[in-house]
């Protein structure tokens, strides 16, 4: 944990909320309150089994009595497969891909969304059943989550190892599936955003482009150097020292703040020529974040390096602002706003080889 | 699995205890989760996992948060663990 001698920004105080729904709902609960119970270097496998146990019970409890819309479940339906190891690691345990079937014949081959769910030390992509529904029935589209190992036990790049084997299996399953191999959107959100960056450098190796990314609140960078790296909730929402213990938990204490350590496992360890080529990306960030700084650097990065950027900086948020909480107003902008940033992705090939 | 109220209660005191980082054996039932404990949402979700884990039931946070006192909640659980 960071030392007494850290100054904090602590924006725990409502006042740092947008006035309104978002002010009213500044402290909802949210799973950053779990981290410390399972990523505390030094814990035993029984603790880290407990508060994983915590964890889980918690999103149950969460989803009790939430079902989701009969019209959207009836919409499409749900599979699930099993994923062999990535070439970088063909001896890895098989990937279960929970994937969700639009209903329907549609028009040609379909678009295919990855969606990797947060946190990465528990839980299942299965509980954001309603957003991977909505995603495959308003857009058509063939959505794989892929139940990426968990840390801190299994560290990356695991689950990098696990997104590439699911990339991969999506291409080699696409006429199964119907899916347009050409057309594979990343999204994903904190981690599960920080790791389709990762992807997205780890298949530009192998001279694969994918047709873009719609990631929110990415965490990028691990050296903490922009003030946004001081905001603390003291442990009741994302904050720097839940940032810490993250870098230590997912790539282990010897490679924090390693610069050698390459972009497909930091990914603003990169240099503007590491992202040309790069695929368009859509960023969300967010004000109380204290990944924005870094998420604002990457994304003139990515500028500088003439790839195709939307980034929307959205005041008087923080990063669990629109996943904790009732629904309101501006959740639901925000929601349209990712899935139109999706929808421009699939509509439209925003690549440019030729700034490579 | 059957529990007594007096294993819920201990099950509970710890949850609570360990959500709020507070010894266990200086809590009651008859504390008031706000007035007495100046319990809030975020550490329900503590409680209500830990219960979840222990209890092998799921209980949801906006019906803990309901309870006024601990042992109201005990009485939820027993009705919930039946």
């Amino acid at each position: 944990m960071a030392s007494d001698f850290y100054q904090y920004d602590d924006r725990r105080d409502p006042k740092w909320g947008l006035p309104g729904d978002v002010r009213e709902n500044w402290n909802n609960p949210t799973i950053a309150t779990f981290f410390a119970d399972i990523m505390t270097p030094g814990l035993s496998q029984d603790e880290i089994d407990m508060g994983r146990a915590m964890f889980e019970g918690a999103f149950e409890s969460m989803l009790s009595g939430m079902t989701m819309p009969p019209e959207l479940e009836a919409a499409g339906e749900w599979a699930e497969y099993w994923a062999p190891g990535c070439v970088e690691e063909p001896d890895a345990p098989e990937l279960r891909l929970h994937v969700r079937l639009p209903k329907g014949e549609g028009e040609g081959r379909r678009p295919c969304i990855m969606y990797y769910f947060a946190a990465g030390m528990g839980g299942k992509p299965d509980y954001f059943d309603t957003e991977i529904a909505q995603y495959s029935a308003d857009l058509g589209a063939v959505v794989i989550a892929p139940q990426y190992r968990a840390h801190p036990e299994v560290k990356q790049p695991a689950q990098l190892n696990d997104l590439h084997a699911a990339y991969q299996w999506a291409i080699d399953h696409a006429d199964e599936l119907n899916i347009d191999p050409d057309c594979i959107v990343l999204s994903g959100y904190s981690i599960g955003a920080m790791m389709a960056l990762g992807l997205a450098f780890r298949l530009k190796k192998y001279g694969i482009t994918p047709r873009g990314l719609s990631i929110v609140a990415p965490p990028v960078d691990d050296m903490a150097n922009g003030p946004s790296s001081r905001i603390s909730f003291a442990s009741e929402n994302l904050g720097c020292e839940e940032r810490v213990i993250t870098w230590h938990s997912f790539f282990g204490a010897i490679n924090v703040a390693r610069p050698a350590v390459p972009p497909e496992i930091v990914p603003n360890h990169c240099t503007v020529d590491d992202l040309r080529g790069f695929p368009p990306v859509f960023m969300h960030i967010m004000e109380s974040d204290p990944n924005r700084d870094e998420d604002i650097e990457f994304c003139s990065k990515l500028l500088a390096a003439g790839v195709m950027t939307g980034m929307h900086l959205w005041p008087g948020t923080n990063h669990a602002t629109f996943y904790s909480g009732p629904m309101y107003g501006l959740k639901a902008k925000f929601y349209a706003e990712v899935e139109n940033d999706i929808k421009t992705l699939i509509e439209n090939d925003c690549r440019r080889p030729w700034s490579a | 699995m059957a529990f007594t109220n007096e294993e819920i209660t201990d099950i509970l005191l710890e949850a609570v205890g360990k959500a709020i980082k507070r010894d266990p054996a200086t809590l009651s039932p008859d504390m008031r989760w706000v007035e007495d404990l100046n319990f809030k949402s975020v550490q329900g979700m503590k409680v209500c996992g830990l219960l979840n884990y222990k209890l092998k039931v799921t209980v949801p946070l906006s019906a803990l948060i309901e309870c006024a006192t601990l042992q109201d909640a005990v009485d939820m659980l027993a009705g919930m663990v039946e």
